[in-house]
């Protein structure tokens, strides 16, 4: 009896805040909705579907973890998975320290400092797509490339760029840098100015010189930032697929060949959806166990 | 009212609204609707004689409603719509697709409308056979060629590779291709042979080189377990063959990432001047303005073991979702197209409105078929009739592929064929790209990728 009236008065407790913020709920439901749609349920259902033999769209016998298995034991995977922590790695060594850079530089910028801005920013606006082919015939080798045409001129010999299957990945990672780089900076733009003018002044006046003031005021302001992006590009870097099937197809030889392209070539090439899946769910379970290392660590270096 | 009553209201008013919109977007007012993919775009000048089918369809069958749909391309572009069942009720698709798409469920049995339309006892076999599984029909094929050697004729001319006759000195086996290429990049400084590497379509067309040196991809042992046996001396000199078309001979292009879009573009710009292909290019024409006449066709190359070509083209696919009406449906839309073996006056009329459409838009029209599609005489003799009146391209262009001499069609591959041309791509890249690449080796590696990855691993 104690128990019902309890449960009553939760009942009623929960109704009357439901009630209270009734128009509340339905301007959130499209956006729960939509949620709902287009991100949680794919992602349950992409596990769930991967533990069947997927004929098409439809599940056909329940066979557990044994695409994993067929997965992980295909010759390619361990090439296919250090392609693909090469991206992030080499992505982080080229493309994570360059904006902080270029949005310090900006900052400081007394003239020009909004052309400089919308210059940065407008590779971001270009369809990706458009940017991988642009860089790809600039990566021709040859003497019809671009680039090789400009070192040319210096009287270098003409290089095979992403023919390379040493460095291949390298020069996806700049056209990917070049292309996301904008948006990168104005977040770090908007944290620096940010700033309290007053921590610079009073820094000057202690007779703090640049690197004292990027030691003790900037860095500390934006690592709250930094520490966003960086995760944020390893997820995002980890899932890297648009690049390499543009620009190489995952060639040469597989050298460029990412996870999710992986996913997609089982899904799209082979029809083995439930492969594709698993790819997917063996991509998404490395970034959860990455990001809560780098979480984890974040937060021992911070005691 | 209060406020926030009335604003629950109009939400919710909203979302009603919107449902029923829906709901009614999706009721055809008791019409068979039926979708049609691959329809051309307002700015594909053929648009114009699909309106043309419409107008004849809405006349005849008023009861019927066509839904242009203009999505077209592989079978991956049709992908997401299959798995939510949202396809066309038609849509056309690459045979070289036709095993995964009836595995996996993608496309409707339509044996019975093709018995009841006759197509069933009117399609070349050969042909048929594509779209087939067991004694099931899952297609009706659309076009079929052989592959074959395509050749640049100002290139050939530029290079004094012109007989007497005035016909292009067509290289016939291999080795005379590495030659006739070599003589093309001496005397013109383009490439003289294309070779593609990306996009599954290096292994697709590295099967007929392979099959021409000898090369058996697999076989079936007596338990039913399927076996890679490419790994011989006949696959290694193959690929070496390959190999030294770029470090030996030096006539491919520079870059190793090519698929036949790029091989369209280096040849119809002068930059290529062979390539093996099918000889429906009429990309090269519509999209890089290429004079048709410097168009010419010769068969694919013999090789140590024989001329061996793959039998390829497109085909129609239902939806599984179509119901027997909207099937129908589909057969009366292909009859006003005039793709019907039964001929009548309007076959003739609306067959004629494309070969014409053709022949002034300046696409390629050969007098002799690629590959014949029907076997009923009714209709092959339209064929030769229609093409008598609208062959736009010299016959000497395409005697030579025409001839079919010597040539010999082999099937595709029986298993994982996508697989496959996937793993050869990657040799044909690493040969292409790394001077000291070890033939026999990567052909080892290939042949027991395939086994491990794929063979071994079929239900």
């Amino acid at each position: 009896m104690r128990v019902s009236t309890k449960t009553d008065k939760q009942n009623k407790k929960l109704s009357a805040f439901v009630r209270k913020n009734t128009v509340g709920w339905l301007m959130l439901l499209p956006t729960v909705l939509f949620a709902y749609l287009i991100v949680w349920r794919p992602t349950v259902m992409g596990f769930y579907n991967s533990l069947f033999r997927m004929q098409g769209g439809t599940r056909g016998a329940f066979i557990g973890l044994k695409n994993y298995v067929e997965i992980i034991t295909d010759t390619n995977f361990l090439k296919v998975l250090t392609n693909t922590f090469k991206y992030t790695g080499y992505s982080l060594l080229i493309g994570f320290i360059p904006p902080l850079l270029i949005a310090i530089l900006l900052n400081e910028a007394r003239r020009g400092q909004y052309i400089f801005r919308v210059g940065m920013y407008i590779p971001v606006v270009l369809p990706g797509i458009a940017v991988y082919m642009l860089w790809s015939y600039m990566y021709l080798p040859g003497d019809a490339g671009l680039l090789n045409t400009i070192f040319g001129l210096f009287g270098a010999d003409p290089y095979v760029w992403l023919q390379d299957s040493r460095f291949a990945i390298v020069w996806i990672v700049v056209t990917m840098t070049w292309s996301a780089m904008g948006g990168t900076i104005l977040m770090y733009f908007a944290a620096l100015q940010g700033i309290n003018p007053d921590l610079y002044e009073a820094a000057s006046i202690d007779g703090a010189m640049i690197r004292h003031k990027l030691r003790y005021i900037v860095l500390p302001e934006i690592y709250p930032i930094a520490l966003l992006l960086f995760v944020r590009q390893i997820i995002g870097v980890f899932q890297v697929m648009e690049q390499p099937l543009t620009m190489t197809g995952g060639g040469p030889d597989g050298a460029t060949e990412s996870l999710a392209l992986l996913a997609y070539k089982y899904a799209f090439e082979y029809f083995k959806f439930d492969k594709g899946m698993a790819t997917g769910v063996i991509t998404f379970i490395i970034l959860m166990f990455m990001t809560i290392f780098y979480t984890r660590l974040e937060k021992k270096v911070n005691q | 009212m209060s406020k926030t009553r009335r604003i629950t209201s109009i939400i919710t008013a909203a979302v009603l609204v919107s449902i029923s919109v829906l709901l009614c977007s999706c009721s055809k007012g008791g019409k068979v609707s039926v979708t049609i993919g691959d329809w051309p775009a307002d700015t594909d000048t053929m648009s114009s004689v699909y309106e043309e089918y419409l107008k004849q369809m809405n006349e005849k069958y008023p009861d019927i409603e066509i839904i242009p749909d203009t999505s077209s391309g592989t079978a991956t572009s049709y992908l997401t719509r299959a798995i939510s069942g949202q396809l066309p009720n038609l849509y056309v698709v690459s045979y070289t697709e036709a095993a995964n798409i009836i595995k996996s469920g993608f496309c409707a049995d339509i044996t019975d409308a093709c018995k009841e339309y006759n197509y069933a006892q009117s399609l070349n076999p050969l042909v048929l056979d594509k779209v087939k599984d067991g004694d099931k029909i899952y297609g009706i094929p659309q076009t079929a060629y052989a592959l074959g050697l395509i050749c640049n004729k100002e290139l050939f001319e530029q290079a004094g590779l012109v007989n007497a006759d005035g016909t292009l000195q067509y290289p016939q086996t291999y080795d005379e291709l590495a030659k006739t290429a070599k003589t093309i990049k001496e005397k013109t400084n383009q490439a003289g042979v294309v070779f593609p590497t990306m996009n599954n379509q290096g292994g697709w067309i590295f099967t007929n080189v392979a099959w021409s040196y000898g090369v058996d991809f697999m076989e079936q042992d007596t338990d039913g377990k399927w076996k890679a046996t490419f790994d011989t001396p006949e696959c290694v000199a193959a690929l070496q063959y390959i190999k030294d078309l770029k470090w030996v001979h030096n006539v491919l292009p520079d870059n190793a990432f090519v698929d036949i879009e790029e091989e369209r573009k280096l040849f119809a710009s002068n930059q290529a001047a062979m390539y093996i292909i099918h000889p429906t290019e009429r990309m090269l024409v519509k999209n890089y303005s290429m004079n048709k006449d410097n168009i010419c066709f010769a068969r694919v190359p013999e090789g140590p073991a024989g001329r061996y070509t793959l039998m390829g083209g497109n085909y129609y696919a239902v939806s599984p979702q179509s119901t027997p009406e909207q099937i129908d449906a589909l057969f009366k839309f292909l009859e006003i197209k005039g793709h019907s073996p039964n001929v009548t006056e309007k076959t003739e009329e609306s067959l004629s409105m494309s070969m014409k459409k053709d022949n002034d838009e300046n696409v390629p029209v050969m007098r002799k078929a690629a590959f014949p599609l029907w076997i009923n005489n009714e209709r092959t003799a339209l064929d030769t009739k229609l093409r008598e009146m609208y062959a736009n391209v010299p016959d000497e262009n395409f005697a030579d592929y025409s001839s079919f001499i010597d040539v010999m069609v082999h099937e595709e591959e029986p298993q994982c064929a996508q697989e496959l041309y996937s793993i050869l791509d990657s040799g044909i890249q690493k040969v292409l790209t790394e001077k000291d690449a070890d033939c026999a080796s990567i052909v080892k590696e290939m042949a027991n990728d395939f086994q491990k990855n794929h063979l071994d691993k079929l239900d």
